[in-house]
């Protein structure tokens, strides 16, 4: 019943799909951070320039689900002349959405220190930019780490949406093969097996960390 | 050629969007109701002396949490039926859904359950409420308080992710906008529009949320 | 505060959609030319119009038309590359330059000569249903009250939607993905293109096809950007000259010759 040997006639072509994965996970998590921190630090500017727009962003990424965020990108955008591939169009939508993620956590983890630690750079007589670097970030930083870390955790799994607009990567690949031997079960579990793998090793390192934070150590 | 836009077809088909958007509404009620009986299982297990329970419940967390939603929803959906067992789309779905969810939920009310001071326990014993009775009426309410604000995320995500139930053609805001893409091929309206409802639907659960946090909040 | 933050997304949202803009527009033909290699929409599962064997590679009556557009183009039949589309995604794929030609067995309907411009006919299809040896549906008229399975974007979901609105339809992405769902009895028929449930009856012999003639007959043809004149003549005048040398024969005998008795004739 269980078909053994479909798993290893098609493994090759998933392990070519997991390179994608990987690949756009990474993409997705370095644009997104970096993002994220100029979104987070514009959310508590005392700019209205800044902030306003920062809101937008955060607030449509965040309360949209992603599959919309790639639809619109993909298939709304051409309207307004903005044409890209499934690929690109996935990394843009996967960004945007850990730029608004990541730029949430950002914010929660400055609005959390305690208001002293402002005074107190002030005092110092650090200009805004001083105070953020020397001061602000380091320590905001610390707090960042573990939600940061479940965050990258969500992205790689989400990157399996960009197979619903057609892009290649893990789950795209599982589908081909899926299209040729109707296999469900066998190949969406070895799929599932191979995301299982690149995210536990994160979520759990995600969770030691955490502890040592509680700890206070 | 040039997109012609035409907002006509907003109003043509606003009674399929929402149509879609009740199906939404109705997995997400449904599933945060029944998502919250399988975080509390799973937390006591989690919590539980028995050693089998501890791990039985830290598998079903750490296999729901470290693989895609769509993954679980395709091996419910397609997979399952070669084991024998055949659910509806709307039957896989919400399992999927709920499974999911449940999944968090777990993780949230387990840090609730260890946030509740031990004397609650050692105090409802010695008025002579038995382990039941003690959980159920003690322990179990100040949990769910203390994880209100946890919980109330995973909602929202759980909102976003009924989204995904659209690929087995259950038939909810994303599946209508979809299909109604294919047919129609006027996407920026339609992916527009499925968007903002997505936004309103989000704003009333944080706004149900809150209101809910604020009626139960200790009264300090 | 916030729910003030959120309701000024909203209206700036509102705002958004409500601007416009157009999309430039260049020569295809000059394009292929310049990048040296054909882009073509194929499908991944539809045999025998489109499909992938075993060693990942593409095959298909479709694709042997790609290639041969290639062979015009550069004189060489492997100057082509193929993206996968499926029904739902092949006229956005187009419209966003993704790829230079739709070569998806796709149906010449109104709905989408609005957005975009056929070739010739190249293939006349109509629609059957595919169910299960001990089914009792034998015409699409039996379908009222039934559940279908149907591929989001093809014309078999629209025409059941028309002949039959009483059937149950259930939606699927892929074509794999409605025949599953038949094949694990979730629904009780599968309506597509003729052809394709030909293919799908022989590797799966549980199953029959039933509803002869093919009902609703349209013909395929292959799909181009709006208002692209010079690619489109290019298309036409290959398909053409295939047609006259024998070479489109050849290869309608190679992939169809098995059920060259029923298919319907293209005029």
């Amino acid at each position: 019943m269980f078909d053994t040997k479909v798993i290893a006639d098609n493994f090759p072509y998933l392990l070519s799909g997991v390179k994608f994965t990987v690949a756009l996970a990474c993409l997705v998590i370095l644009i997104g951070t970096f993002l994220g921190v100029i979104l987070g630090l514009m959310q508590v500017s005392r700019s209205r320039l800044a902030r306003y727009p920062a809101n937008l962003i955060v607030e449509i990424t965040r309360d949209t689900p992603l599959i919309m965020q790639m639809f619109f990108i993909f298939f709304g955008l051409p309207a307004l002349g903005i044409k890209l591939g499934t690929f690109p169009s996935a990394a843009i939508a996967m960004s945007l959405f850990a730029a608004g993620n990541a730029a949430e956590i950002v914010r929660g983890a400055i609005d959390s220190l305690p208001l002293g630690q402002f005074d107190a750079a002030k005092s110092l007589g650090m200009n805004y930019v001083q105070m953020m670097v020397h001061i602000i970030l380091p320590q905001a930083l610390r707090r960042m780490i573990p939600p940061m870390m479940g965050l990258f955790t969500t992205l790689i799994k989400d990157t399996s949406l960009a197979a619903i607009i057609g892009a290649f990567e893990l789950t795209r690949a599982a589908q081909e093969i899926i299209e040729r031997t109707y296999r469900s079960l066998e190949i969406y579990l070895v799929a599932a097996a191979l995301y299982f793998l690149i995210c536990y090793p994160l979520s759990y390192y995600t969770r030691k960390v955490e502890q040592r934070r509680v700890a206070g150590v | 050629m040039s997109y012609q836009f035409d907002p006509s077809v907003i109003v043509k088909f606003f009674p399929l969007f929402l149509k879609g958007v009740w199906l939404t509404v109705e997995i997400s009620f449904i599933s945060i109701l029944v998502g919250l009986v399988f975080g509390i299982a799973g937390a006591v297990a989690r919590t539980s002396p028995v050693k089998i329970l501890r791990f039985l419940g830290a598998a079903y967390v750490e296999i729901f949490r470290n693989t895609p939603l769509l993954i679980q929803i395709f091996i419910v959906y397609f997979g399952l039926p070669e084991l024998g067992l055949k659910l509806s789309p709307y039957a896989s779905g919400l399992t999927a859904l709920i499974l999911y969810v449940g999944a968090y939920n777990v993780e949230v009310i387990r840090a609730g359950l260890e946030a509740v001071p031990r004397g609650q326990k050692e105090a409802a014993m010695s008025l002579g409420l038995n382990g039941v009775q003690t959980f159920l009426h003690i322990i179990l309410p100040q949990t769910v308080r203390i994880s209100l604000p946890a919980l109330g995320n995973n909602w929202v995500a759980l909102v976003k992710n009924s989204s995904l139930v659209s690929v087995i053609g259950m038939e909810e805001l994303t599946f209508i906008t979809y299909d109604l893409n294919a047919l129609t091929f006027r996407s920026f309206e339609l992916f527009g529009t499925a968007t903002v409802l997505y936004l309103v639907l989000i704003f009333l659960l944080i706004n149900i949320q809150t209101f809910v946090e604020k009626r139960f909040a200790y009264k300090t | 505060m916030l729910r003030k933050k959120r309701w000024t997304v909203l209206s700036v949202l509102v705002i958004v959609s409500l601007l416009f803009a157009g999309a430039a527009l260049a020569g295809t033909l000059q394009d292929v030319k310049a990048r040296g290699k054909l882009l073509a929409g194929v499908k991944t599962d539809f045999p025998p119009f489109g499909f992938v064997d075993e060693k990942g590679v593409n095959k298909g009556f479709d694709v042997d038309i790609a290639k041969a557009l290639a062979k015009e183009l550069f004189g060489k039949d492997t100057a082509v590359e193929f993206v996968a589309v499926t029904s739902a995604n092949r006229i956005p794929f187009l419209t966003t330059n993704k790829i230079d030609i739709i070569l998806a067995s796709m149906t010449i309907t109104e709905e989408r000569k609005k957005v975009i411009d056929y070739s010739i006919p190249y293939f006349m299809s109509g629609h059957l249903l595919l169910v299960h040896k001990d089914s009792p549906v034998t015409k699409y008229q039996d379908l009222e009250g039934r559940k279908v399975s149907t591929t989001q974007g093809s014309t078999g979901d629209i025409v059941i939607g028309k002949l039959v609105p009483k059937a149950e339809r259930v939606k699927f992405q892929h074509n794999s993905e409605s025949l599953k769902a038949l094949k694990d009895r979730r629904t009780e028929a599968f309506v597509q293109d003729d052809m394709l449930l030909v293919d799908l009856q022989k590797k799966n012999p549980e199953l029959k096809i039933v509803g002869w003639p093919p009902f609703e007959p349209a013909p395929y043809g292959l799909g181009v950007r709006k208002g692209d004149a010079e690619w489109l003549a290019f298309v036409d005048k290959t398909l053409t000259k295939m047609k006259n040398s024998g070479e489109y024969q050849k290869l309608w005998d190679a992939w169809f010759g098995e059920s060259k008795d029923f298919l319907l004739k293209l005029k």
